[in-house]
């Protein structure tokens, strides 16, 4: 087969890859060298002067990153202790193991826009049952949505809820397909079922482990639905996350041109701080 | 078209020529709980707690004493907690436009035109003048007394707070006010319209000082209209079915449903019996058209923003006032915060093109459009 053949069955997967990747990657770093907003709508070029924006004057851009990162890692190590211990219990032989199984997957199914009104009604202060049902037993209500701190807590839980399933099914996966010798190794041996879980299953499920954590890294880094539904980024700015912050300026102001230089920029952060995240997690967790 | 009031083709109309067809007419203006202001018992109760009269409130310090002492008891008898105010503070859903409202008593000064939001002379942000500053405070403290997360509320849980009978004041577009005057509401005939609270004093940019006396200014924050595409094929059958939805039944049966949307903005809704044929109290339909027809005469009148970069102009300010809603920054540094981004927008569209199209807004609010 010479080249030239190798090159009509790469050109499907080629186009497809130019045309929702490449294409839009190159399209934001032109606009984000753009003044593209509502008043004047246009492919102009204004040179670096969004970055000098970016880096000089939007501290509200770089909050909203770190706390980004602190309810990403927060809902991602939540997500991975709870969904490791439910796919552990689920992995034996078990009464009901089957329909364990399906229950726990429930909340990955539901539409997150829905099931976040959902929960919005749930912890609404003054009309939702939650703080009704504290109420009951005497608790004074607690501000959900609206204090700044418990806020964020909030959008964890609905955020841990949702996406604990994914961590699940993923680990669970992984525990499956495990090889059954060292665990009968073990069983000779006569450890006890915590020396097994830190000798045998943790080391053996490091990789996907890390696999599991990485996926759920990149997409909690991108909370915008939840945030969006629950609390609006509020109060004040206190659970504005980097792509809520990103959607007001790009579709709420329609400053185009400059929501282009803040997603760029963010794409590149989290490639970077990934691609760290990947390194030390695998160094952390496989043992040669 | 003839029968719309003046203020709605203002609204509808850029710098004098009419370029969209109203549907819809809205404003701000309070709504409160009939049933208790008007009680005697609970006057008398609060005459003897404050030493002060329980009435319609004239002023936003009024209406602030009044919530807070109506705040997280039962007064309606229902077995529930009942609070001082509803209110839209959930940032990005309009808070804005509740913002421009607690504001513009204290801001809107008659005998200061030429701009509310910019001095148009030199395109000064204004908002952080100690009017402005003073209405944050104003709201801030009203933290205190909107129901458990009231912080967070959006328009349609505001709607949904006042109509549902949880407060006793709220203000802002007429939805709530309709919606807790339908039948089937827990409030219906309980409740009554008046124009915003004023303020016994209004700041003077020029002077730099406050000028002492009652000022009060109702705000337009201009509704549904809809616009015909130049280029469309179907001009007029589009125009025909515009005819038809906001024909004089629908607009009547459009009106008297809070969740539609669709607010006066002919001058037939300002007769009392388009109302009590609804089935609202005489008393009722008369305080609310008398309401909507003391916005109209009015001479003080605040319109929002019409400018290049209106979105980001609103948007600096409602983060700013969460901001300080939610405790994160003093009310002088949130607009000092907000008018500093003014500013940069400003620079960013350039000063003379928002100035060019905020003079129409000016000659609207100084009466001479």
């Amino acid at each position: 087969m010479n080249f030239k053949h190798k090159f009509v069955f790469l050109f499907p997967g080629l186009f497809v890859l130019i045309g929702i990747l490449i294409f839009p990657i190159i399209f934001t770093i032109r606009l984000s060298l753009s003044g593209w907003n509502s008043y004047t709508p246009e492919m102009n070029f204004i040179g670096i002067t969004n970055y000098i924006r970016l880096f000089t004057d939007d501290p509200r851009f770089w909050e909203s990153f770190f706390r980004l990162s602190f309810l990403s890692v927060t809902t991602v190590i939540l997500q991975y202790v709870i969904g490791f211990a439910l796919a552990l219990m689920v992995w034996r032989e078990i009464k009901f193991k089957r329909f364990f199984r399906v229950i726990f997957l429930i909340p990955m199914m539901t539409t997150p826009v829905i099931m976040t009104v959902i929960w919005r009604t749930f912890f609404h202060e003054s009309l939702g049952p939650v703080n009704d049902l504290l109420g009951n037993i005497g608790v004074k209500p607690i501000l959900w949505l609206s204090d700044p701190v418990i806020a964020k807590f909030t959008v964890i839980i609905v955020e841990v809820w949702q996406w604990t399933p994914f961590m699940f099914l993923l680990l669970l996966a992984g525990l499956l397909s495990l090889p059954k010798e060292p665990f009968l190794a073990a069983a000779i041996d006569g450890a006890s079922p915590f020396r097994k879980f830190v000798y045998v299953t943790f080391p053996l499920m490091a990789p996907i482990s890390i696999g599991a954590i990485i996926i759920r890294l990149i997409e909690a880094s991108k909370i915008m639905d939840t945030v969006f539904v629950l609390t609006s980024g509020g109060p004040g700015t206190a659970t504005e996350t980097s792509s809520f912050y990103i959607y007001i300026k790009g579709l709420r102001e329609f400053q185009m041109g400059y929501a282009a230089t803040l997603s760029f920029t963010y794409l590149v952060i989290m490639i970077i701080s990934l691609t760290i995240i990947a390194k030390v997690l695998t160094k952390l967790m496989i043992k040669e | 078209m003839q029968d719309v009031t003046p203020s709605h083709i203002g609204v509808a109309s850029w710098d004098g020529v009419m370029y969209q067809f109203p549907v819809d007419g809205d404003r701000h203006y309070l709504k409160y709980r009939k049933d208790v202001i008007d009680n005697p018992e609970y006057q008398k109760k609060y005459k003897a707690d404050t030493g002060k009269e329980l009435r319609v409130p004239q002023t936003w310090k009024e209406y602030g004493e009044m919530a807070a002492y109506f705040n997280d008891w039962d007064w309606d008898g229902d077995g529930e907690k009942e609070y001082g105010s509803a209110e839209v503070m959930k940032k990005d859903d309009l808070m804005y436009a509740a913002f421009y409202s607690r504001s513009a008593a204290y801001s809107k000064n008659p005998k200061t035109p030429g701009g509310f939001f910019f001095d148009l002379d030199t395109m000064t942000p204004l908002i952080n003048n100690p009017g402005f500053v003073e209405a944050l405070t104003d709201w801030v403290a009203a933290t205190k007394y909107v129901p458990p997360g009231g912080i967070n509320f959006g328009l349609g849980d505001e709607i949904g707070s006042f109509g549902g009978g949880q407060t006793l004041f709220s203000f802002s577009w007429d939805d709530a006010f309709v919606a807790a005057m339908q039948p089937d509401s827990p409030i219906n005939n309980k409740v009554g319209a008046a124009q915003l609270p004023g303020a016994m004093k209004v700041w003077n940019r020029k002077s730099n000082s406050w000028d002492e006396g009652f000022n009060q200014a109702p705000f337009f924050v201009w509704g549904w209209a809809v616009g015909v595409a130049k280029k469309s094929k179907e001009k007029e059958m589009a125009f025909d079915y515009l005819c038809f939805f906001a024909n004089e039944a629908n607009h009547q049966a459009d009106i008297g449903i809070g969740r539609f949307g669709v607010n006066p903005f002919r001058n037939d809704d300002f007769k009392a019996e388009v109302w009590t044929q609804i089935g609202w109290d005489k008393d009722i339909a008369e305080s609310y058209v008398d309401t909507l027809a003391k916005m109209e005469e009015s001479k003080n009148r605040v319109f929002p923003l019409r400018v290049p970069g209106t979105f980001e102009f609103n948007a600096a300010l409602a983060t700013a006032a969460a901001k300080a809603l939610a405790g994160q920054l003093s009310p002088q540094a949130a607009l000092d915060e907000a008018a500093k981004q003014w500013n940069d927008i400003l620079n960013r569209v350039g000063k003379d093109n928002v100035r060019k199209a905020y003079s129409v807004g000016v000659a609207m609010e100084d009466n001479k459009l």
